[in-house]
C-alpha cells in the first residue's frame, strides 16, 4: 500500500462495518449495544448541546498545567542531580519508589488528605508526568557529546546561550521521548480520576462526561465519550508529536 | 624572525580515579616547541601519547598544569575565537542547524554584522555552495570535514588547530581536503597545527613536523624539506619517511 492514510482509513471502515454486522446479526439490546447511527447521533448532541468539546479543554488544560510545571521542575531537579551527587542519589531512589506507582493508586490518600477538588487531580497528572520527564530529561542531559561543550567554550559562550542553544537542543530527542510517556500516563490517569470525582465546578472533563452517561444509562452517549477520548489520544499521540518530531529530530537526524 | 606560538615547558596530568584516591598521571611532560606565523605544523605521534591533549592545551580549553602557551608574546589563558581547535569526531556540527547556521553560530555569538555574507563566502571557499540549507546528517564525511572548516574559518582566526582532520575519510576526498587546506592557508595568514598519524599526509602538508613520544615529549622535531610530495623515488624522501617512522614506532 503506498499511502498508509488510506490504509488507515481502510481499517476504520472494517472496524464499521464489523460493528455493524454483530449488532444486525446478534440480538443485543440496544442499550448495550448501540447502533452506530445513534452513537454519531449522540456525538453530534454531545458536541452541540453538552459541551464536550470545553470539557474535553479542561481535561486538555489540566494535562498541559500538569506537564509544564512537571517540566519546570524536572529541569530544576536534573540540574540540581548534575551539581550535587547526594542530590542525585536521593533523585534516584525517589524516582524508583514513585515511577512504578500508577497515579490513580494515589486517589485514595489524596481524597484523605487533600479532598475531591481540582488539587487531587493535578497531583496525580503531575506525579504521572514527572518521574518520566525527570529520568528522560537526565538520560538526555548526560548523553549531549563532550565536543559540544568544547566547542561552546572554544567560542566562550555565554551560559544562557549554552542552555538555549546546545543544552535544549541537544537533548531535544529524550526531551520529546519523555513528553510522549508523560503525556500518555497522564491522559490515561486523569481519565480514571475524572470518573472517580471530577474536577470542581461541576466541569468535571471527559472522565466525568463518560461517568454521567454511565449513571444515566446512556450506552450510544458512553461509546460517543469513547470515540472522542480515543481521536483525542491519536490525534495528540500520533499526531501532534509526530509531527513535532518530523519538524525537529527526524529532520536532524537525531531521532533515538 | 619572530616566533609566532611559543609552547614553553608544558606539563600536564590527568587525574585518575583510583578507588576514590586521585592519582595524577603525567600525559605532558615538558614539551617546547616554537612555530612561526603562516607555518603548518604536522604532530605525529603514537595513539594515546597526548596530542589531543595537547591540542586542547594550546586552545586553552584544558588549562596546563604547569607551562604557558604565548601566542605572539602574550600568554594565553582563556578560549577566544582566534584559536580554534577542530575536533576528531564529527560532532562538532551541531546537528540541529544546517550548514549555512552552523558557519554563522560563531559570527553570532561574537555580534558581526553581514553574517550572512561572510557565511555564504566561507562556503564557496570550502566548495560547498548549494548545500547551505543541508543538515549535517545528509551530508557526506567529507563534506561535513569542509562544513567543519568552514565553521573554524567563520571568524578569521590566527591559529587552526586540526586533530586527525581527515581520519575516517577515504584517499580521494582526502587528496581533495589536502588541496583545500593548502588553498586556504595559500590565501590567508592562517597558522595550523595539524594532528595525524598518517607519514604521508604530514609530510604532504606540513611545513615543519614534530613527532611525540609515547611518554609525553617532542620526540623529534624538523623543518619539512618535502612539502607537496608524496613520492618515494624523490630523493632522500624514503629516508625522511623512514626517520620519522623510527620515531613513532619507538620500542
Ligand atoms: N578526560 C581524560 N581523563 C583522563 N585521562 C585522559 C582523558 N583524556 C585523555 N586521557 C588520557 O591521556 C592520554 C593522552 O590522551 P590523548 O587523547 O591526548 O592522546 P592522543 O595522542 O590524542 O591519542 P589518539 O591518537 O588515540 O587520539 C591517554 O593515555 C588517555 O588515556
Ligand atoms: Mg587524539
Amino acid at each position: 500500500m503506498k499511502k498508509p492514510i488510506l490504509l488507515k482509513f481502510l481499517w476504520v471502515c472494517l472496524f464499521i462495518v464489523l460493528w455493524e454486522t454483530v449488532r444486525l446479526t446478534g440480538n443485543f439490546s440496544p442499550l448495550v449495544y448501540p447502533s452506530l447511527l445513534s452513537i454519531i447521533k449522540s456525538l453530534f448532541h454531545a458536541f452541540s448541546s453538552e459541551g464536550i468539546a470545553i470539557q474535553l479543554l479542561l481535561s486538555f488544560a489540566v494535562i498541559a498545567f500538569g506537564i509544564t510545571a512537571g517540566i519546570i521542575l524536572a529541569m530544576i531537579a536534573v540540574m540540581a542531580a548534575h551539581s550535587s551527587a547526594i542530590f542525585e542519589s536521593f533523585l534516584k531512589f525517589v524516582i524508583s519508589v514513585f515511577h512504578p506507582l500508577p497515579g490513580i493508586a494515589l486517589l485514595p490518600v489524596l481524597l484523605l488528605w487533600v479532598g475531591t477538588g481540582i488539587e487531587s487531580i493535578l497531583i496525580i497528572v503531575l506525579h504521572s508526568v514527572i518521574w518520566p520527564l525527570i529520568t528522560n530529561l537526565y538520560t538526555g542531559y548526560r548523553s549531549i557529546p563532550a565536543t559540544y561543550t568544547l566547542v561552546a567554550d572554544n567560542y566562550s559562550m555565554g551560559k544562557k546561550d549554552r542552555f538555549l542553544k546546545i543544552t535544549l537542543p541537544a537533548s531535544l530527542p529524550y526531551f520529546l521521548a519523555g513528553s510522549r510517556i508523560a503525556f500518555a500516563r497522564s491522559w490515561r490517569a486523569l481519565i480514571s480520576a475524572e470518573m472517580l470525582f471530577g474536577a470542581a465546578g461541576g466541569k468535571g472533563g471527559i472522565g466525568w462526561f463518560l461517568y454521567n452517561k454511565r449513571v444515566f444509562m446512556d450506552s450510544s452517549g458512553l461509546f460517543a465519550g469513547l470515540l472522542v477520548i480515543v481521536v483525542a489520544g491519536i490525534l495528540t499521540e500520533e499526531v501532534f508529536f509526530t509531527i513535532l518530531e518530523n519538524k525537529t529530530v527526524k529532520k536532524w537526524g537525531m531521532s533515538i | 624572525m619572530n616566533d609566532y606560538l611559543e609552547i614553553k615547558n608544558l606539563y600536564f596530568s590527568y587525574n585518575d580515579d583510583n578507588q576514590g584516591i586521585k592519582e595524577p598521571r603525567k600525559v605532558i611532560d615538558n614539551i617546547s616547541f616554537n612555530i612561526q606565523k603562516k607555518s603548518l605544523l604536522c604532530i605525529l605521534g603514537p595513539s594515546g601519547c597526548g596530542k589531543t591533549t595537547l591540542l586542547k592545551i594550546i586552545a586553552s580549553l584544558v588549562p596546563p598544569s604547569a607551562g604557558k602557551v604565548l601566542f605572539d608574546g602574550k600568554v594565553l589563558k582563556n578560549p577566544d575565537a582566534g584559536r580554534i581547535l577542530i575536533f576528531q569526531d564529527d560532532n562538532q556540527l551541531f546537528p540541529w542547524l544546517n550548514v549555512i547556521e552552523n558557519i554563522s553560530m560563531p559570527l553570532r555569538l561574537s555580534n558581526i554584522n553581514g553574517r550572512e555574507k561572510i557565511a555564504l563566502d566561507i562556503i564557496n571557499k570550502v566548495h560547498l555552495t548549494g548545500f547551505e540549507n543541508y543538515y549535517p546528517h545528509r551530508l557526506s564525511g567529507g563534506m561535513k570535514k569542509r562544513a567543519g572548516i568552514a565553521r573554524a574559518l567563520a571568524t578569521s582566526p590566527d591559529l587552526l588547530l586540526m586533530d586527525e582532520p581527515f581520519g575516517s575519510l577515504d584517499a580521494q576526498t582526502r587528496k581533495k581536503l589536502h588541496k583545500l587546506v593548502l588553498e586556504i592557508k595559500e590565501k590567508t595568514d592562517l597558522t595550523v597545527i595539524f594532528v595525524t598519524h598518517d607519514i604521508h599526509e604530514a609530510i604532504f602538508l606540513a611545513t615543519d613536523i614534530a613527532v611525540m613520544g609515547k611518554s609525553g615529549t617532542i620526540a623529534y622535531q624538523t623543518k619539512n624539506n618535502f612539502s607537496g610530495i608524496s613520492d618515494f623515488s624523490v630523493t632522500g624522501f624514503s629516508d625522511f619517511y623512514n626517520k620519522l617512522y623510527s620515531f613513532i614506532d619507538e620500542p
